[in-house]
């Protein structure tokens, strides 16, 4: 187990040093990226006053309620689909160093982690200046977070293990993206939804949890606990089903690949 | 720490299903079955295809079996392909590191190791550069440094050691004897069969994923030259192994009607003895005239070594026109070529250099005959056969000095 997660910590590491590796801003582009979002989003939806989001309750701008709930949909988009491509981009290591199959995909999420997290500090920074304070709410997180990570580490190893198996995976998670963005209440608040849409936006697991960013970081109230237990429910699902997967593709990837 | 137990392993992979074909499955391993004591060292030899590779990346941890099982004990570091696992955009120093720290090193001790590793690797220049700028030997080269600086208890080479140039494949192989001097226990395939014998003290002969033979050196290379001449022998009948000639169709112009060695008109095997006369016959027929031929005969032993050739150009042979019949004759006096058997070919070509790269014959037997010399042991060792003398120069001797043997 320790072995497994000074392994997971080393791929991480790797993985964030390698992706913009001679590039001259380098390593520090895990935080200009994630920044450069933020500030873009921001500037263009706080200083334009005609964007309203919500309505009677919403505290904020727009550009805030897009970008709180923009980062939990970010660390998902960008785990899952980098988590796609691990075996195929590592090969090179795959067919050369024993390393548990799971840890590559896992590596790229948590790479993905590591930018969330600069997100949040940014976002942390902005709201404190912006005079949007929800204190302990903050904490919060701890419980949110552990959700969308389980959901984007379940989809993340499916997808992965799956285009190992068939190369026309990748290119579908990430088609999947655009209508699972819109199917999220991102860049709108959920009451907007006409009713007969509302079932499949309910659905999503992914809903309840950029719901709770924005409730807890923004808004300033506890986050309804139903929904979460259903994302929670949809990414242990998801999770055993990865668990079967990778036992029966793990040890055959290398030969696969 | 570094024992190795491989217990009835075998290996399935799927061939997809191609056009015309149905998935089908294929056996790379069949019930391989060997133990190699800590501090020992294993060679497998075999041609390609017999599953050298894939038993070496199940011992690697990389591939599993599909029945069977492979134990090893201690850190067991793996050199399985030429790129090592590197990234190609990161600088050789970096892949290193990382190379290092997921077989488990901290960064205060992958530090202390890089010095040596760049030294040993000869790559100072290139280290911070990335590897998608290195050659193939430079890849392998730091591969290889950076593999055997990680303190392994098993260590599995694959190929590598024939790999790379002479000098490095010189210090690789004194890096695996120091490696084995410090206990390290090895697993090492390679087609430089000399390496093998002074690195490893027993071999594995694998065929077709099966072991077919083990024991020392001397024993297991024997076995495997006789197969591959075994081979070898096959593959005259058909289309013959000879390097660097693969002629395509004759071009027409001049035909080769019948080739006599020794008297022998289109033998398949001719006996001879080293030193003794060779005489060959090309017939040819020419239907229309052709002006400037060259005939040329080669002699290649069965490995492909290219022993012998000559050609009417070097001998200076005015051919000039060739129409109808006739016979082209070369004669060796003495034939000093030592035991072995050595495929004859002979052809007619259009000139010396040009069609004999292309491939454009008139005409051409690639195994025109087989010839087996036999020479005794006097005629010497290696392809050679050269008339020497000896002589002994002794300076006078002193008068053999007394021995005190009164104590």
């Amino acid at each position: 187990m320790n072995r497994t997660l000074r392994l997971l910590r080393h791929l991480t590491w790797w993985d964030l040093v390698a992706q913009y590796f001679g590039s001259w801003v380098g390593l520090l582009w895990n935080v200009v990226l994630p920044g450069l979002v933020i500030v873009v989003y921001l500037a263009v939806f706080e200083l334009s006053p005609r964007f309203q989001f919500g309505g009677w309750e919403a505290v904020g701008g727009y550009g805030v309620n897009l970008v709180a709930a923009l980062l939990p949909w970010l660390l998902f988009q960008e785990g899952v689909s980098r988590a796609a491509n691990a075996y195929v981009d590592q090969r090179h290591l795959l067919t050369q160093v024993p390393v548990p199959a799971a840890l590559f995909p896992l590596a790229n999420v948590a790479s993905a982690l590591v930018r969330h997290g600069v997100g949040l500090a940014i976002l942390f920074v902005i709201l404190m200046a912006s005079g949007i304070r929800t204190g302990a709410l903050w904490f919060g997180l701890l419980g949110v977070l552990p959700i969308v990570l389980l959901l984007t580490c379940a989809c993340g190893l499916l997808a992965a293990a799956a285009t190992v198996l068939n190369r026309d995976v990748s290119p579908t998670v990430g088609a999947a993206m655009l209508p699972l963005f819109f199917t999220t209440p991102v860049i709108y608040p959920p009451h907007v939804v006409p009713e007969a849409l509302r079932v499949v936006m309910d659905l999503n697991p992914l809903t309840p949890v950029v719901v709770a960013y924005r409730d807890l970081l923004v808004t300033g109230r506890l986050p309804l606990p139903g929904g979460l237990l259903w994302s929670t429910a949809v990414g242990l699902v998801l999770l055993a089903l990865a668990a079967i997967v990778v036992r029966r593709v793990g040890p055959e990837l290398a030969e696969r690949l | 720490m570094g024992q190795l137990t491989a217990r009835g392993v075998w290996k399935r992979f799927r061939l997809r299903k191609e056009a015309g074909r149905p998935a089908s499955d294929h056996w790379a391993l069949r019930n391989v079955d060997f133990t190699v004591p800590a501090g020992g060292a294993l060679g497998i030899i075999g041609s390609n295809g017999s599953g050298k590779s894939t038993l070496l990346q199940i011992v690697a941890g990389v591939l599993k079996p599909t029945v069977g099982e492979v134990t090893t004990q201690g850190r067991v570091v793996a050199i399985l392909n030429p790129t090592a696992g590197f990234h190609p955009d990161l600088t050789g120093r970096s892949n290193i590191r990382m190379l290092a720290s997921l077989h488990g090193f901290s960064g205060p001790e992958i530090e202390k190791k890089i010095p040596a590793i760049i030294e040993f690797s000869g790559l100072d220049d290139y280290i911070d550069q990335p590897l998608r700028a290195y050659s193939a030997g430079m890849m392998i080269r730091l591969g290889f440094s950076t593999a055997s600086h990680l303190e392994p208890d098993l260590f599995v080479v694959d190929e590598v050691l024939s790999a790379g140039d002479l000098a490095f494949q010189r210090r690789a192989a004194g890096m695996a004897r120091h490696l084995r001097s410090q206990g390290t226990t090895l697993l090492v395939s390679t087609h430089a069969l000399g390496d093998l014998a002074t690195i490893c003290d027993r071999l594995m002969l694998l065929d077709r994923g099966e072991v077919r033979a083990e024991g020392s050196a001397e024993e297991v290379v024997a076995s495997y030259l006789q197969r591959v001449d075994a081979e070898g022998g096959k593959i005259a009948r058909g289309a013959p192994l000879v390097a660097g000639l693969r002629p395509t169709a004759p071009t027409g112009g001049v035909r080769i009607v019948g080739v006599t060695v020794n008297g022998h008109r289109d033998p398949d095997l001719v006996e001879s003895g080293s030193g003794q006369p060779l005489e060959i016959l090309i017939e040819y027929e020419a239907a229309e005239p052709v002006d400037d031929a060259v005939f040329r005969v080669q002699f290649f032993r069965n490995d492909g070594l290219f022993v012998h050739g000559q050609n009417t150009v070097r001998n200076e042979v005015d051919v000039g026109v060739l129409q109808g019949r006739g016979v082209a004759r070369i004669r060796y006096e003495s034939f000093g070529v030592l035991a072995g058997d050595y495929y004859v070919a002979v052809g007619i070509w259009p000139d010396e250099y040009r069609s004999y790269t292309t491939g454009e014959a008139y005409d051409h037997r690639p195994s025109a005959a087989i010839l087996r010399l036999g020479a005794g042991r006097e005629l010497g060792g290696g392809v050679a056969a050269i008339p020497c003398t000896w002589t002994i120069d002794k300076e006078p001797a002193a008068e053999p000095k007394a021995v005190d043997d009164a104590g």
